[in-house]
């Protein structure tokens, strides 16, 4: 049936949830490195920055500086040559003691020069600037003298730095050489410059937060620095002469031992080089507190960042926690509902939208991913049971209208396969403000298995109540015919007693004559009574069904009307069951008239006998099969058919469709009372306005040998003689033409004796031979005939008795009538009959 | 015909036995009413007949107490319950354990014929 949803995979929405927590925590991370990379790089490039720029200062410083100390000792340098010059043409004229004054006067104007010294060629000092307050000092020892003495090329030279013998003060000397006009070496002449002063120099320049400035000489001898290293002067200091290699040199100073960089610049025309360092310490505290403060603002963001990361990773797990429960929720839901085999509606009744789940769509006989539709829409489109509609409408129209607390209907809808499926639905609208149905929720269930077994139980009951009302009728019948029977065999017993004791044709006799017919006529109700009610005792023998129903079918096939076609289909062979063959006579002839009646416009009957088995225990429309053998006797119709309600009521006795006189409407209860008491039972199905079908089924006893049964073509017929045809009951009179009509003769029928007397008055000629019921008002069978041989002795009369017992006969001989056939009529007999009187 | 042969009544209804007895009598039959309750104390008889009241448990315990009472003598059941044209002496006779049944309304031929009958084989 209904194909079952399949649950959602549960482990679709973690793992996209999952897979979303990954993805930002991957983004958040790669963010927060990002700028944390960028700060480094930031921080890397400013180093750079920081380096090169300090590097470059301290460059230019350094430039400078040494283009200051050029000059100054280029003016030093001057005032040596020329004083040379001076002293080589000049110092022959003047007088020796005014030379001292003289050289004090050209060194005046150079400051940085403290004085000025001629020595002869063995070191002597024989001139001075500032005259000789100190004793007089040989240099012959000193470096600045050997260096000229020995190379007459030697240039400007500048000593080390050393006390001065006249002052005793830290200085540094320049010397240049004298020649006499040989050319030999005649002396030298030497500037004193003091440090200080050239100290005070670079004093004046700032090199900055922890700079430093020294001059040396490239042998790397300290000569000036400042800020002032007192023991350092003079010392060598090759690593602060070296000249710088790489973008940003630095050195480990060698005066305080920290880290600084550095630049050296040779001091142009000299053997110096200045050298300015700075404290890289220093020099990058700015670049360093720079990135602190950038460090830090990082480490905040970073921290910000990842604080976000957080709460935005916890809200997702909040979310999916949430979303899994809410899919767990769903997925019970699903599962329950699933388990119940129920479907549930949401009616948007504003809107007119309506969900309906997969499994209702289903309930409704369509696929489960049928598209969505609205509500009146799918009102439209559901086949319902004519016979609910209204039902369904008034319950939706109730609960809309507050008259009902809750929705509740069971009804049928027709899927597209044709099959009828009961739905039983339940749901609650929500009202809005104005109390009118904004939307209404519900579900439903197919209760068809329920719905089918309830009405076999209420077919179960109604049958068993049918039963029980059949038994007690007929022991109310039987109670009936018994104290019945009795007053009638006194009325009978004591009415032919006092007969014949009545004279001949004396009014007595007349009145005596119809309290005999009356009572004739009670005994006869009281049978049939007796009959479908079954409280009489009859004969119970093995009785062949298929001869039985071949013989009565012989009956029937005489008197079958124009129009109707008889197919029969034996195939029962000698099947037997325990009963009375009158009874099973019975139920065939019963059937069988019922059936040709229903053909009013002609059709089929058909007529077919069969042995079947019933495997297990079956329940019909009257009776139940136990498992076993049986003979089944069909008895088909192509007639009007019945009506359900009329067909629950077929079998009750006295119930008919027919006009009052037409039937008794004993017909089928007898079938059914003769059945039943075979142990058998009766199945009927009947469509209205295509047929009736009737089936018989009685338990096989046994093999009964089948009684030779003639042919009904084997029956003499008569040619077109006029039969009259008396009987105060229509249906008889029917019956009764049917049967001569189809042996060949033409019946004319009667259903009152004196309207058939002035018949036969009329025109004596017509009739060919009489057939008479006895018992009839107003005119019994034997006074008819006697009356009919009173005008014309020659017409054959037949008479038809239920009882053709002797008195009759006797009484009927003596009418005159030919011979007696009893009740029920069979086509053999009136064939034989009638052609023995007619012959 | 011989002497006058012995025929006792079992009837409950006072009609049905006054009409037997009057057929009977009329035939030439000697008719005795049976005392249903204590039917040993009826003498021996020719022919028995009797009412079958089947539908009472008490009525059909009764039969049987007479039918034992009268077990050398043949017996007609006649019952408002037999089915109008049983056969006089098929199985439902034999099921009874009589001779023949015949079914209410009685109908005086068919009685005396059955009578006739069981007497006459009788000799």
């Amino acid at each position: 049936m209904i194909t079952t949803s399949a649950p959602a995979n549960p482990d679709n929405g973690t793992n996209r949830f999952k897979r979303l927590q990954l993805g930002v925590v991957a983004l958040g991370v790669l963010v927060i490195v990002a700028l944390v990379g960028s700060s480094a790089y930031d921080a890397w490039r400013s180093y750079r920055y920081a380096a090169a720029g300090t590097v470059r200062e301290i460059d230019n410083v350094a430039n400078a500086l040494a283009e200051q100390t050029v000059w100054t000792l280029q003016a030093v340098d001057l005032l040596l040559l020329d004083t040379a010059r001076w002293y080589r043409s000049e110092s022959a004229h003047i007088p020796r003691e005014s030379i001292d004054s003289a050289l004090a006067a050209r060194t005046a104007p150079v400051s940085q020069v403290r004085q000025v010294t001629i020595m002869d060629a063995e070191g002597n000092q024989l001139f001075r600037s500032r005259g000789f307050t100190t004793p007089n000092h040989n240099a012959a020892d000193r470096s600045y003298f050997r260096a000229q003495r020995d190379d007459a090329h030697a240039g400007l030279f500048m000593s080390e730095p050393l006390t001065t013998r006249s002052e005793g003060r830290s200085a540094m000397i320049l010397s240049r050489r004298l020649d006499d006009e040989a050319g030999h070496f005649a002396g030298i002449v030497t500037a004193n410059v003091d440090l200080e002063d050239l100290n005070r120099l670079y004093r004046a320049v700032d090199a900055g937060p922890g700079g430093h400035i020294a001059l040396l000489r490239d042998d790397g001898t300290l000569l000036v620095r400042n800020p002032a290293a007192p023991g350092f002067i003079g010392r060598q200091l090759p690593t602060l002469a070296a000249l710088p290699q790489g973008p940003d040199p630095r050195v480990v100073n060698p005066i305080n031992g920290q880290t600084d960089f550095i630049a050296v610049v040779p001091v142009r025309n000299t053997p110096l080089r200045l050298a300015v360092t700075r404290d890289v310490d220093v020099a990058l505290q700015p670049w360093r507190d720079e990135t602190i403060r950038v460090a830090i603002r990082t480490v905040m963001v970073a921290l910000l960042g990842g604080s976000l990361l957080a709460l935005l990773v916890r809200q997702i797990k909040r979310v999916a926690s949430g979303q899994q429960a809410l899919r767990d929720s769903e997925e019970r839901y699903a599962l329950a509902m699933d388990g119940a085999n129920e479907g549930h509606w949401d009616w948007d009744v504003v809107a007119d939208r309506l969900y309906l789940s997969p499994r209702m769509k289903v309930l409704d006989g369509r696929s489960p991913d049928t598209p969505e539709t609205s509500g009146t829409e799918w009102m439209r489109r559901v086949e319902m049971h004519a016979d609910d509609r209204l039902r369904f409408d008034a319950a939706l129209q109730d609960h809309f209208a507050h008259r009902l607390p809750r929705f509740e209907c069971e009804f049928r809808i027709r899927h597209p396969s044709g099959e009828w499926h009961w739905l039983l639905a339940r749901g609650r609208c929500s009202f809005d403000a104005s109390g009118g149905p904004s939307r209404f929720v519900g579900s439903a269930i197919d209760v068809t298995e329920q719905k089918q077994a309830q009405i076999e139980r209420e077919r179960l009951e109604l049958q068993l109540r049918q039963s029980q009302k059949m038994e007690a009728i007929g022991t109310l019948a039987g109670g009936i015919a018994h104290d019945f029977n009795n007053v009638l065999g006194a009325i009978l017993g004591y009415g032919e007693l006092a007969l014949q004791q009545a004279a001949e044709h004396s009014d007595l006799r007349r009145y005596l004559d119809n309290v005999m017919h009356a009572a004739e006529r009670a005994k006869l109700l009281v049978e049939r009574i007796l009959g479908f009610s079954r409280s009489g005792l009859g004969d119970r023998v093995l009785v062949n069904v298929q001869s039985v129903v071949g013989e009565t079918l012989g009956l029937l096939a005489a008197s079958l009307p124009v129009g109707i076609k008889l197919e029969t289909r034996f195939a029962a062979g000698n099947a037997g069951v325990i009963g009375d063959a009158t009874d099973l006579h019975q139920v065939v002839m019963n059937l069988g008239t019922n059936a040709i009646q229903a053909m009013a416009h002609g059709g089929e009957l058909l007529i077919v006998l069969e042995r079947r088995v019933v495997r297990e225990t079956t329940t019909v429309a009257r009776g139940k099969l136990e498992p076993g053998e049986y003979v089944c006797l069909g008895v088909a119709d192509t007639g009007g058919g019945i009506a359900p309600a009329v067909l629950e009521r077929i079998f009750d006795p006295f119930f008919t469709t027919k006009s009052v006189g037409e039937g008794t409407g004993l017909g089928l209860s007898l079938v059914h009372g003769i059945v039943i008491d075979l142990g058998g039972a009766i199945e009927v199905a009947s469509t209205v306005g295509q047929g009736t079908r009737f089936e018989v089924w009685l338990p096989v006893a046994g093999e009964a040998a089948e009684e030779a049964v003639e042919p009904v073509r084997t029956l003499p017929h008569g040619s077109g003689e006029t039969v009259m045809i008396v009987d105060d009951e229509q249906s008889l009179v029917a019956l009764a033409e049917e049967v001569v009509a189809r042996l060949g003769y033409e019946p004319v029928g009667f259903a009152s004796s004196t309207a058939a007397l002035e018949a036969f008055l009329a025109a004596p000629a017509r009739f060919d031979a009489v057939l008479t019921d006895e018992m009839m008002p107003d005119l019994t069978g034997t006074e008819l005939a006697r009356q009919i041989r009173r005008i014309c002795p020659s017409v054959p009369i037949l008479m038809m008795s239920g009882r053709a017992e002797a008195p009759l006969v006797d009484r009927a001989t003596e009418a005159g009538i030919a011979e007696v056939l009893r009740k029920p009529l069979h086509g053999r007999e009136i064939a034989e009959s009638l052609a023995r009187v007619l012959g | 015909m011989g002497a006058p042969r012995d025929i006792v009544i079992y009837e409950q209804d006072s009609m049905t036995r006054a009409l037997l007895e009057e057929w009977l009598r009329h035939a030439g039959y000697r008719v005795r009413i049976g005392n249903q309750c204590n039917p040993a104390g009826d003498g021996r008889c020719d022919l028995v007949i009797l009412s079958v009241y089947l539908p009472k448990r008490a009525g059909a315990q009764c039969a049987r107490e007479i039918q034992s009472a009268h077990a050398a003598t043949p017996v007609i059941a006649i019952s408002g319950h037999f089915r109008p044209g049983l056969p006089a002496a098929g199985s439902t006779a034999q099921l009874l354990g009589v001779q023949q049944v015949v079914a209410k309304p009685l109908v005086r031929e068919e009685l005396l014929e059955s009578v006739r009958g069981i007497l006459k084989t009788d000799h």
